[in-house]
């Protein structure tokens, strides 16, 4: 069998123009690279996203009150909680849970007043699920068996002039519709670097707010912590089937629908950016290797002179496409990988923006990013789409080149 | 005679905003073996009739035959199948594959024509041994090498596939006349030990001397056709 050196000859043809060649890589390269990097820095921004929101109290698994989480009313809550701990103690995958009441209220100093949202938490429990107990920028988180104090988020504290050791008044609707409202002394500020805690958030031990709206031994939320995020679904499909009626089982994403939402739009400016760098570049390739097939039209007619088929000389075209993104898909994913591994360690931090991203619900505004092998296929796929793409309109006008009109341009 | 070539009432008119007529009922019978010139002044139509003899161009009326296949009825794959197995081209210039060398160009001629490899090695060593090539210049590329020495390579690859018929569109017109004659001179050589046949257009009376048979064009027509003792 005869094997023609096509591929010897694109290869070598590669070589001619080393300025264009440079030129060429360089710019499939950047569409590797940035791909990778980009997809990493995507995947590191949906997991901090999710883990950060699961982090800071919201959980992986809650279960609540039917209704609770449209129309938290202060009558939902779960009268007798034991049947369902039961349910969730010891659970397969369950990691830890605690927990909580989460009621609007009104925080107030003698200075001014404010809204916020009220948190019951168990001092003991709460640790091992949230990171709330390690953000305290002053004072210190809620003590075991001294259920007393109030924590406030430090930017509250501020506006209502406030300092450690002073009191502050919090002031609810209880479950009886009347207005319940007790003093407590300022034991810690929360810095979670989330304006909608730093702003918003007041810390009550569970037993305060079980007291205050009259909710005795019951409380509105069970926080589940899951081993993994992967077991989200498993946990909660199990719950639901044998939490009493008027139970709601919910997974994080479905009572944070806005982090979801994050994703996905993290998800579509991935794909808009690759449609984007796809068409980009394929224009840009697709007119360079046309002006480099142009330039020799005469070696295509000295081909096509000596028998070579359309098709043969087609080929030709297509690997130097080939070859030129196999240069550029290793010199990108090379430098895309550093770069994205740099920010594995580093992490990239979004704080110049950090405007938007406090509505995120982000602890703090590095975003450590997360590669994975599928980041470089996905890179390696779409540099090699474009190159080849890009061959298809010079390959057939070359392997079209009439021999005689080729031969002409002596 | 053994006819290798047969051109019956050949016209080629190029369309190109008005019609230039290139070539208006051309006759000729082309004999195996032949050493033969087509000469002309310039826009005679030598070049038309080779581009058509060879398959690169097809004409407007008539019909061509080599080794009593037609040509003119061949479709592009066949035609470049035809080119492959049983033509060889020499051009004026930019015969050469630029990223190949002498060596590889020569070769590349036998690896379209199917030569198995061992066969594909030697011949390519033999033939540019005998039109001259030294052994140091075949690993050269045909930018290091000058218009004389490119020319041999590519009447190298033209001959060494042992086509029926070598086409040659003014090969020596970029060549001084020392190079010219020699060239020839490789190319009389390989007319007879081969029995090629060599059809080659030219303007240049130093070539017309050396040929066995002499075709005239003007204007498109055959003005004369003498042959030699
Ligand atoms: N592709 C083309 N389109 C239009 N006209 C053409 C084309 N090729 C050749 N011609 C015209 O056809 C005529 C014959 O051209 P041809 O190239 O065959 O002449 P020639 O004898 O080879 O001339 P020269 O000695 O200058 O090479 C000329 O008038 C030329 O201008
Ligand atoms: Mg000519």
């Amino acid at each position: 069998m005869r094997r023609l050196p096509l591929f010897k000859i694109a290869r070598r043809n590669v070589w001619r123009n080393k300025r264009r060649t440079a030129i060429t890589v360089a710019a499939l390269a950047s569409a590797a690279g940035f791909i990778v990097w980009f997809s990493a820095f995507g995947e590191g921004f949906g997991e901090k996203t999710a883990e950060d929101i699961v982090r800071s109290g919201l959980g992986h698994v809650v279960v609540e009150p039917a209704g609770f989480e449209k129309n938290p009313q202060v009558e939902k809550f779960l009268r007798s909680p034991r049947e369902v701990e039961r349910l969730v103690e010891g659970r397969p995958r369950v990691q830890a849970w605690s927990p909580r009441v989460e009621m609007r209220g009104l925080a107030s100093s003698p200075e001014n007043s404010m809204g916020a949202v009220i948190y019951g938490v168990d001092p003991r429990r709460e640790p091992r699920i949230s990171i709330l107990p390690r953000r305290l920028a002053e004072g210190e988180f809620f003590r075991e068996g001294e259920e007393r104090g109030v924590i406030l988020g430090y930017k509250m504290a501020e506006v209502l002039g406030v300092e450690l050791g002073d009191m502050v008044g919090v002031m609810v609707q209880n479950v009886d519709g009347e207005v319940a409202a007790e003093a407590y002394e300022l034991v810690g500020l929360l810095r979670m670097g989330n304006p909608a805690f730093d702003n918003g958030a007041v810390l009550l031990p569970l037993s305060q707010t079980q007291h205050l709206l009259g909710y005795e031994e019951g409380y509105n939320k069970i926080v589940i912590l899951a081993e993994s995020r992967a077991d989200v679904e498993t946990i909660r499909d199990g719950l639901a089937a044998e939490v009493p009626p008027g139970v709601d089982v919910l997974a994080w994403f479905e009572v944070s629908p806005q982090a979801f939402q994050y994703y996905g739009i993290m998800v579509g400016l991935l794909i808009f950016i690759l449609l984007l760098l796809i068409v980009l570049a394929s224009f840009g390739m697709t007119n360079t290797i046309l002006m480099s097939v142009l330039e020799r039209v005469n070696e295509f007619g000295v081909m096509a002179a000596l028998g070579l088929r359309p098709f043969q000389v087609f080929r030709v075209i297509l690997y130097e496409a080939t070859v030129l993104s196999a240069l550029g898909i290793a010199v990108g994913l090379l430098g895309g990988g550093l770069a994205s591994w740099i920010n594995t360690v580093y992490g990239a931090d979004l704080g110049a923006w950090s405007g938007s991203v406090g509505v995120m619900g982000f602890i703090d505004p590095v975003v450590p990013f997360v590669m994975r092998p599928a980041h470089f296929v996905l890179g390696a796929v779409t540099v090699f789409f474009i190159a080849t793409v890009s061959a298809i309109y010079p390959g057939v006008k070359a392997a079209r080149l009439r021999p005689v009109v080729a031969m002409r341009r002596v | 005679m053994d006819k290798v070539v047969e051109i019956q009432n050949l016209h080629k008119v190029y369309r190109d905003g008005f019609d230039v007529h290139a070539l208006r009922g051309v006759d000729l019978d082309i004999a195996r073996g032949d050493f033969m010139t087509i000469a002309g002044p310039s826009g005679s139509g030598k070049t038309t009739l080779l581009n058509i003899l060879g398959g690169l161009d097809r004409p407007t009326e008539g019909r061509v035959f080599i080794e009593g296949q037609e040509v003119t009825a061949m479709s592009r794959s066949e035609l470049a199948d035809l080119r492959r197995r049983r033509l060889g081209f020499v051009f004026q210039s930019f015969n050469l594959i630029p990223v190949l060398t002498a060596r590889e160009n020569v070769e590349f001629a036998l690896i379209l024509r199917g030569v198995e490899p061992n066969r594909r090695r030697e011949l390519p060593q033999k033939v540019l041994g005998q039109v001259g090539l030294d052994e140091c210049m075949r690993e050269r590329r045909p930018f290091d090498l000058s218009g004389g020495q490119q020319q041999r390579v590519a009447v190298a690859r033209a001959i060494v596939g042992e086509p029926a018929v070598v086409l040659a569109d003014e090969p020596t017109a970029n060549l001084d006349t020392e190079n010219a004659l020699a060239l020839l001179d490789l190319m009389e050589r390989l007319n007879e030990e081969r029995q090629a046949t060599f059809i080659f257009s030219t303007h240049d009376p130093r070539v017309m001397e050396r040929a066995k048979r002499h075709v005239m064009l003007r204007d498109g027509e055959v003005v004369s056709d003498e042959r030699r003792a």
